[in-house]
């Protein structure tokens, strides 16, 4: 008699709880970035990109519940699809996807830090053209050359000197004045002074002064949402 | 000779065996589907046998094949260890024109599928929603 009881039951409890009623499904979610726009810290829209390192988040739409995060390894710009892993969805269910670029929204120059370990928020780095000193490169980008913040670590001011070179260093020196880049030997010079930078110097033909200007608009980290639901 | 008799009955039979698997293995290589000769209907009815995308294309009837690639060892092996969508390569064996990757999107290009057919035996061996989204600075909030 129980077991005719339990049999009657398991059947009732699959009537009950048909599968179907509950659609989770594994999805990759995909961003495509547009041409698109944000705020520069030259006060101009800009067309951005987003840095290799950047995180896409999937969650619950109270945002609390991460349900996905993917670091992205490549740099999307314009036209891009960054793929996050794959997801378990239901559907009817809304989520939203935040984007956080890694350091800052790469933007071509100036090259931004919008967060460098709680300091130097204002700094964006720019490689001087034509011979130019650091006040009139600066002043190119509608800003002012920085007084005293040039020396950070050695070696994440050659790192900063090569990406904006684009060429790898043959050798990271950190026993210069201010920081530049020779084009010659693909040398990158680090400051190791605070102070002393000497704004007005210009550098010979294949030297290249890499100079740090700040902005009044703050540009700290931004990160994007959009909500979402299947 | 009895025992020389039993030998030949049993070598026999097994040369039968070997020679219908033979014959079995070779038909099945004649079998084997011009991937390239395949059509989008073929394709749409094999996927159909999916669940999911079965209900995916009552849903969305305006939904067409976006892609679709023959993969071969070296697609399925770069796939295998790309940094994206690694888990639609991920149990393929490495064999040259077995499976078709298809990419189906609705007509906005928001909601879709890939699906992996494997023409061995007809069958869908992989399916992935897709949901995109285009970011711009109109859509996304700060």
């Amino acid at each position: 008699m129980k077991k005719i009881i339990f049999l009657i039951l398991f059947f009732v409890v699959l009537i009950i709880i048909p599968a179907d009623k509950i659609q989770a499904a594994q999805y990759f979610v995909g961003i495509q970035i547009e041409s698109a726009s944000a705020p520069a810290p030259n006060g101009t829209n800009n067309n951005w990109c987003l840095p290799n390192g950047t995180t896409i988040e999937i969650k619950t739409d109270d945002g609390y519940t991460t349900l996905s995060s993917t670091e992205i390894t490549k740099v999307g710009c314009t036209g891009t699809i960054l793929w996050t892993n794959l997801v378990n969805l239901v559907e009817g269910v809304n989520y939203e996807i935040v984007i956080k670029p890694v350091e800052n929204l790469w933007s071509g120059q100036p090259y931004c830090f919008g967060y460098n370990g709680g300091d130097f928020l204002d700094i964006c780095w720019a490689v001087a053209q034509d011979n130019m000193n650091c006040t009139d490169t600066c002043a190119y980008y509608n800003s002012d050359a920085t007084g005293s913040y040039e020396y950070q670590e050695p070696s994440l001011n050659c790192e900063i000197e090569s990406f904006l070179m684009g060429e790898d260093c043959s050798s990271c020196e950190t026993e210069a004045t201010y920081n530049y880049y020779n084009s010659t030997t693909k040398e990158c010079w680090s400051s190791n002074q605070w102070v002393s930078i000497q704004q007005n110097v210009s550098l010979g033909v294949g030297y290249v002064r890499v100079c740090q200007c700040t902005f009044s608009n703050t540009y700290d980290v931004i990160e994007f949402t959009f909500d979402f639901s299947i | 000779m009895k025992n020389n008799a039993k030998i030949f009955l049993v070598a026999g039979f097994i040369l039968i065996i070997v020679g219908f698997s033979f014959l079995f293995f070779i038909e099945k290589d004649f079998e084997k589907k011009d991937l390239l000769k395949i059509s989008d209907f073929e394709i749409i009815k094999i996927l159909k046998k999916d669940k999911d995308i079965k209900e995916y294309t009552q849903k969305y009837p305006d939904f067409k094949i976006e892609s679709k690639e023959i993969l071969t060892k070296e697609s399925i092996l770069t796939g295998q260890n790309a940094q994206d969508l690694k888990q639609i390569y991920e149990g393929l064996e490495l064999e040259n024109e077995r499976y078709i990757k298809v990419q189906l999107m609705d007509l906005a290009g928001q909601n879709g599928f890939f699906g992996v057919i494997d023409f061995e035996n007809n069958s869908v061996v992989k399916v992935f929603g897709i949901l995109l989204f285009k970011a711009s600075a109109e859509s996304i909030k700060k």
